[in-house]
């Protein structure tokens, strides 16, 4: 059989057609790459520190809305005045109750104070006489239980009838729906001693601990030991938080989640951020090979392309979130270590891009001395300006590298280091005051929120906490555990599991409130958040909200009693939960018509 | 939706619910004997057969044990089909083979798929035609009649619906215990309260299971559809009776339209009640009873006929089941739902079919008529009784109204709280002038009876001719009597008859109009059986047993005129003066529009009763219309019972509509109970305010739901005050704190009357408003408006609220 010239022809040309339609992809892809180039190295909107609303604008001596008593517990204080900056709310601190009631100012509102500091009889009563004035009062903590019993009126101030314990070990913890963002959850592993009170008619609980063998002991709900509740007194609503839960950021949650109890509606903005970081990763070095090999009978580079690579861009894929990477070249920086490839680098360079994540610089390395790290740059500098020279780092997370390392080269050009071009710093949170707060003039510091790889109830408490007040959470994956495991438990594929099952599970509720970015667009969002300011009034089923220093767009939260957003100008709304919408503001005027939620049948 | 078209439209599907029920499906399984039948005939077969299928079929799953939506599906759907079936067999059968022949045409390739479509679909089409055709034509060629029906019906619907739709609440606390009956049989229990005529409950729980209509809206709406159907069966029995085509209009118009009777006769039809839908199977009684009788009368002609010539069989063969047996099953089926829904149809049945018996004299002791129709009355009890006594055989003791009814044709008092204090207020005055007249009489028949005794007394010896010449004196005396008693009966009568009819001058007309009617109708009886003029030249043109059935109607209003003066004349008690009210005046327009059918048929008799004759009722009809119009004599609104707030009604139903079943509790007082049960938890309001009492730091009431409602009375109604719908709610004013100070009374079935439930509204809008204090967030304002306030509370289940506190008027 033979085949005709005509017939071999139009073979060929469909063969060679076919062939060029699928390479065509490929090379189109390779010459098209931006791989080398950092995209977001000019961020579209550029807001710095003096064009904010920082806490120093916020402070006024004479018409505040706030009323902060300093404390013994220092860091309370300084995430009071957080939380107000935060909520672009006037405020002003005060040495004791006496300086504040001598000074009270007619816009004041709210009175946040630690019990620990009421002792005596005097200082109940000024509370007694703010309270009836109006003036709704948080105790952060609260007075020692041997001062409230022995005070009838800080008791009715308080709602507590009785104490039934002075010291009572509880069995966990319940946080009811409706206060922090997430529902309703049980801690059974926040275990804390506190006094058991039983509270009166007219208080609502938020937060109640648990009791062994409640059903044996035939202990109804509403008996259980309360540990954060709300009085009603006369014209004032009374908050106590009857642990020592308040000591980190928690309390910002607790103060935005109380202060919305104060009224049918309200508003305030919110970061509108959810990330994942992962540290130490891209990590493109062959250090440690002896565990690693003995471990997982792959090379680390290897482990980390063929392996852990795949499996994070597979979590992440399932769960739709952003990858962002801080790169580390090497960790132990050792003279004989094997050499970086270009390959390595272009590999992750490639894939990055293909996930449409971004990369970032890990400081983070096995040293303790300072010359070390200052090596550290100076080899980096050197690696990056060897195989991607045309990409500008943007993102740098320090990791244990001391500031005064850093300080010197972060956003000083003129020391042409990696660094020079740094505009966010993802810092660890035990290393920083504020969760979102200007490094300086240009740079915007970012606080992990919680590690990927654990979850405890104090987490996530904390968790939701942030989630309520900011809408914001920095999830910190530090991969040099895999790499220089301790135990068992560092694993990469227990890892893994519990990084997949975390991020499924814990983060879903809040996947759907808040949008999931990179770290250059939460730089975005944190700047307007901070830059914008805001009034919020409302008129029958009308509220207006008016936003000043609007950079783009910026997101709010508006909590609503038991009614609906029916429409909205100026911006858009999405539901988060029950009675709570998250608006994406575009116009300095927003005018946003409720009304009440009638259907109640999918809740 | 506002509740206002909500309700319109639940009147609408109700009816339709009910049509397709009780008139569309019987109509098709029955096609085959109901063709070539009068759209009249048609309607009053089908509801009746629909009725008593709709009866027994749940009487049936539930003697079996088996209630349920399921059982009831099956148990309706599949005899019908049966029925169906088997009674229209040879069209179906014809169908079958026409699609049998399609399909293999179709596999033969001998036609295509588009062609055995249509012809399959050729013999519904042609049905769906003709029927079109039919209804089309019928309106065409009845005009006249639609258009004033039609026109009577709106009217009505609106006069009945009007109630319904702007107040939404039960206009008579009765409806409360038929639903919590309705809403108990849901739950797998008939005879709830004890044996107790269920065919009503048993109709409404069909619509209620099979269409999913809550009993609420049933309850609420199905008055208008029953009024529907006992409006519809005076025109039918009446088109039965009269020659005119147009007279019978006449009849429903007066009982419609005009202000002729007492508020308290057509008030009832307001309502859904058992007695009112009881009513719609009177004049069907009536109806196949005479049909009955005409029937028998041609067939017994033509078996004569057929006789004579020898050729009986041919009669024979000719019916499967004689037309007047099929008529008398008809009567029994609808005798037995007089005794199946309510005992007092019965009485009024029992009266109607007696009125029957006296005009029908002597025909009905013929053989071929006494015995079928006492075996048909023996079958419709043992129908009607059977479901009651298997049930009682099953251990259901009777329901204690039953005593109360019985006890109530023995004394004749009524202690039903129907009967409002005014009502009563007039009955004594009648009572005490009745009493007066009674004595006077009674005094008068002493002293004659005296003077007959003083007679007897002196023996003396009387001769033939001296007998002969006192018989004219006896005949005289015997006059005389009668003459008395009916003197006696015409003044008992027209005093009782102002608490029946409006007007003075209305009663005597009406009184002698009966009696003279009844008297014209039997002198014109007499008269053509006597002489038979002209009985050859008319027997076909007016019906046969005409001047008896127009005599029945006279007998029976006279009838009906002595069971309302018994308790004044020598005669047992049946019924009670308020009930039997009603039934008088749903017998006036009978023996009224005979009277002028009677009249025309005298006057037309020259014209032969050419159609152009109808003019004469027509232009009756039009100066009726005009002289209701020109002297304002269209019946105002009726009277209600103050019983329930209608923003409660409407709060529940935009409630039940919103949140998901059993997960709120509303807290009221106990009117909404029946309403709501099938939704939602209730929580009485008075217990609510009673465990505040006395309060202290320890009190506790917690609600376990996570939605909570409290009803609140800002203008506490003045519970069962009777007035003109026209007025509203009655209402004790607004509430006040010196009211809330005062110590409300907890016990007894009085406490959410007048005072007290002042009291207690009082005391409970003073909590909302202490707690409001306490939960301005969490306590909110549902609904409010000048009169009623409901608040709203969505709490933490797992964290209830206290809902006791110190509202200042609780220590």
């Amino acid at each position: 059989m033979t085949i005709s010239k005509s017939n071999f022809i139009v073979i060929s040309v469909v063969l060679a057609a076919v062939l060029f339609l699928f390479q065509f992809s490929n090379i189109s892809a390779q010459y098209t790459s931006q791989a080398t180039k950092n995209k977001n190295a000019e961020p579209s909107i550029q807001i710095q520190a003096d064009s904010t609303l920082l806490a120093n604008k916020l402070e006024n001596k004479t018409d505040y809305s706030t009323a902060i008593i300093q404390n013994e517990i220092f860091s309370e204080s300084i995430i009071i005045k957080e939380w107000c900056t935060y909520t672009k709310r006037s405020y002003r601190v005060f040495q004791d109750l006496e300086s504040f009631y001598e000074d009270l100012s007619r816009s004041c509102k709210l009175l946040i104070l630690n019990g620990k500091n009421v002792t005596e009889q005097k200082e109940i009563d000024t509370l007694v006489s703010i309270a009836e004035r109006g003036i709704h009062i948080i105790f952060t903590a609260l007075p020692n239980t041997a001062v409230i019993e022995s005070s009838t009126d800080l008791c009715t101030l308080l709602g507590i009838e009785y104490t039934k314990d002075a010291s009572f070990r509880t069995n966990g913890m319940i946080l009811y729906e409706g206060f922090l963002l997430g529902g309703e959850k049980t801690y059974k592993h926040l275990k804390k001693t506190i006094p058991y009170f039983h509270l009166q008619t007219g208080t609502k609980k938020y937060m109640v601990g648990t009791i062994k063998d409640q059903k044996k002991k035939k202990i109804k709900n509403e008996d259980l030991p309360p540990v954060i509740w709300r009085n009603a007194y006369k014209n004032s609503f009374v908050f106590a938080i009857n642990s020592d839960l308040c000591t980190d950021h928690t309390l910002l949650g607790f103060l935005t989640a109380m202060w919305s109890e104060t009224s049918s509606y309200y508003m305030y903005p919110v970061i509108n951020a959810q990330s994942v970081v992962f540290d130490n990763f891209p990590y493109l070095a062959n250090e440690n090979k002896r565990a690693i090999q003995k471990q997982y009978y792959y090379k680390p580079r290897s482990l980390f392309t063929d392996v852990i690579w795949p499996d994070v861009t597979s979590i992440l894929n399932a769960t739709k979130d952003t990858f962002t990477g801080m790169i580390a070249p090497q960790l132990e920086y050792k003279k004989n270590a094997d050499p970086i490839s270009k390959d390595t680098i272009d590999y992750y360079f490639k894939q990055t891009e293909r996930i449409s994540g971004e990369l970032g610089l890990s400081g983070s390395m096995l040293a303790k001395k300072d010359t070390d790290f200052e090596q550290k740059i100076q080899k980096d500098t050197q690696l990056m300006e060897q195989y991607v020279p045309d990409y500008k780092y943007t993102i740098f997370a320090p990791g244990n590298m001391p500031e005064n390392v850093y300080n010197n080269y972060i956003g000083d050009s003129s020391k042409e280091s990696v660094l020079s071009t740094i505009h966010t710093l993802v810092m660890p949170k035990e290393k920083t005051d504020n969760l979102v707060h200007f490094y300086n003039n240009d740079i915007l510091s970012l606080s992990n929120t919680i590690d990927g790889f654990s979850h405890t109830d104090k987490q996530d408490l904390y968790m939701r906490s942030i989630e309520t007040a900011l809408g914001y959470s920095c999830i910190n994956v530090d991969m040099q555990r895999v790499l220089y495991p301790t135990s068992d438990k560092d694993d990469w594929t227990k890892l893994s599991k519990k990084l997949s099952s975390y991020l499924n599970t814990y983060w879903a509720v809040y996947r759907n409130a808040f949008d999931q970015t990179d770290i250059s667009h939460t730089d975005i969002r944190a700047r307007q958040f901070l830059s914008v300011n805001y009034k919020v009034y409302r008129y029958n089923d009308t509220i207006n909200l008016s936003v000043t220093n609007l950079h783009g767009s910026a997101s709010f939260v508006l909590n609503l009693s038991n009614e609906k957003i029916t429409a909205i100008t100026g911006g858009t709304f999405q539901k988060i939960e029950h009675n709570r919408y998250r608006i994406t503001v575009t116009d300095p005027d927003v005018i946003i018509d409720v009304s009440s939620d009638t259907d109640w049948r999918d809740k | 939706m506002a509740l206002e078209i909500q309700t319109i439209i639940d009147i609408i599907l109700v009816t339709l619910a009910y049509c397709v029920s009780v008139l569309v499906v019987p109509n098709i399984v029955f096609h085959e004997m109901l063709r070539e039948k009068s759209l009249t005939h048609r309607f009053i077969v089908c509801t009746v057969l629909g009725n008593v299928y709709l009866v027994n079929i749940v009487f049936l799953i539930f003697l079996l044990h088996i209630p349920g939506k399921l059982s009831l599906y099956l148990f309706t759907i599949i005899p019908l089909f049966f029925l169906w079936t088997r009674i229209n067999r040879p069209g179906i059968r014809r169908f079958f083979q026409i699609l049998f022949m399609s399909i293999s045409r179709f596999f033969l390739g001998e036609a295509k798929f588009k062609t055995i479509i249509s012809t399959l679909s050729q013999r519904p089409k042609q049905y769906v035609a003709a029927l079109i055709r039919s209804i089309f034509s019928h309106f065409i060629h009845h005009i006249p009649e639609w258009l004033s029906l039609i026109s009577i019906f709106a009217f009505n619907a609106w006069y009945y619906g009007y109630s319904t739709v702007t107040r939404y609440a039960y206009g008579t606390s009765d409806l409360v215990v038929h639903q919590k009956w309705i809403n108990v049989m849901d739950q797998g229990t008939i005879f709830y309260d004890g044996i107790y005529p269920f065919g009503f409950h048993n109709v409404l729980y069909f619509l209620h299971t099979f269409f999913g209509f809550s009993t609420t809206t049933l309850l609420r709406t199905f008055n208008v559809t029953q009024m529907f159907f006992i409006y519809t069966m005076i025109y039918v029995v009446l088109k039965k009776i009269c020659r005119s085509r147009f007279i019978p209009i006449i009849g429903v118009y007066i009982f419609s339209v005009p202000d002729l009777f007492n508020y308290m006769e057509t008030m009832r039809y307001q309502w859904t009640l058992p007695q009112e839908f009881g009513m719609i199977f009177l004049y069907p009684c009536a109806y196949f009873l005479l049909s009955f009788f005409e029937q028998k009368k041609n067939e017994y002609r033509e078996e004569q006929k057929y006789r004579k010539q020898n050729r009986l069989y041919c009669y024979l063969a000719q019916y499967h089941i004689q037309p007047s047996t099929i008529s008398l099953v008809l009567f029994a089926f609808s005798f037995s739902l007089t005794l199946a829904i309510h005992f007092y149809i019965t009485i009024i049945a029992f009266i109607l079919c007696l009125a029957i018996a006296v005009a029908y004299f002597p025909i009905i002791l013929y053989k071929r008529h006494l015995i079928p129709i006492l075996i048909s009355g023996i079958c419709s009890l043992f129908l009607a009784i059977a479901p009651m006594g298997i049930a009682f055989v099953q251990g259901t003791p009777l329901q204690g109204s039953l005593g109360w009814a019985l006890g109530m044709m023995s004394t004749g008092e009524e202690s039903d709280d129907t009967v409002t204090d005014s009502t009563i207020d007039t009955q004594q005055t009648q009572d005490t002038n009745l009493s007066d007249t009674t004595d006077g009489q009674s005094t008068t028949g002493t002293s004659d009876t005296t003077s007959v005794q003083k007679s007897k007394n002196t023996p003396q010896k009387v001769t033939f001719i001296q007998k002969l010449q006192k018989v004219p004196q006896k005949v005289l005396l015997v006059l005389n009597k009668v003459k008395q008693e009916i003197k006696h009966v015409n003044f008992v009568a027209s005093f009782l008859f102002e608490g029946c009819y409006n007007g003075k001058k209305t009663i005597p007309l009406i009184i002698y109009g009966s009696e003279i009617l009844t008297v014209c109708a039997f002198l014109l009886l007499l008269l053509r059986s006597v002489t038979h003029i002209g009985s050859h030249v008319i027997s076909h043109m007016i019906p046969s047993f005409y001047y008896r059935n127009v005599l029945c109607t006279g007998i029976y209003y006279i009838f009906m005129m002595l069971l309302l003066c018994a308790d004044y004349l020598p005669l047992p008690t049946l019924m009670d003066y308020t009930r039997g009210r009603i039934f008088l005046a749903y017998a006036t327009p009978l023996f009224i529009t005979c009277a002028i059918d009677l009249i025309y048929v005298i006057l037309m008799r020259p014209l032969r009763y050419h159609f152009v004759s109808e003019i004469v009722p027509i232009g009756l009809s039009i100066i009726l219309v005009c002289l209701t119009i020109t002297n304002n004599a269209v019946k105002p609104l009726n009277y209600i019972f103050t019983l329930q707030n209608p923003s409660e009604v409407k709060c529940n139903y935009q409630i039940m509509k919103e949140y998901p079943d059993y997960e709120y509790t509303i807290v009221t007082t106990t009117n909404s109970l029946e309403m709501i049960k099938d939704h939602a938890r209730h929580y009485e309001m008075a217990t609510f305010i009673k465990k505040m009492d006395h309060f202290t730091t320890t009190k506790k009431i917690t609600i376990p739901t996570k939605y909570v409602f409290f009803y609140i009375e800002k203008k506490p109604l003045n519970y069962n005050f009777f007035g003109p719908l026209k007025n509203g709610m009655n209402n004790l004013g607004y509430i006040s704190r010196d009211a809330a100070a005062k110590q409300p009374n907890y016990k007894g079935i009085y406490i959410y009357f007048e005072e007290n439930r002042y009291i207690l509204e009082s005391r409970f809008f003073y909590w909302a408003k202490a707690f409001e204090q306490k939960y301005p967030q969490e306590f909110q304002v549902y609904y409010e408006d000048d009169g009623f306030i409901c608040y709203r509370v969505v709490q933490n289940e797992s964290q209830l609220y206290n809902f006791a506190i110190d509202y200042g008027y609780n220590k």
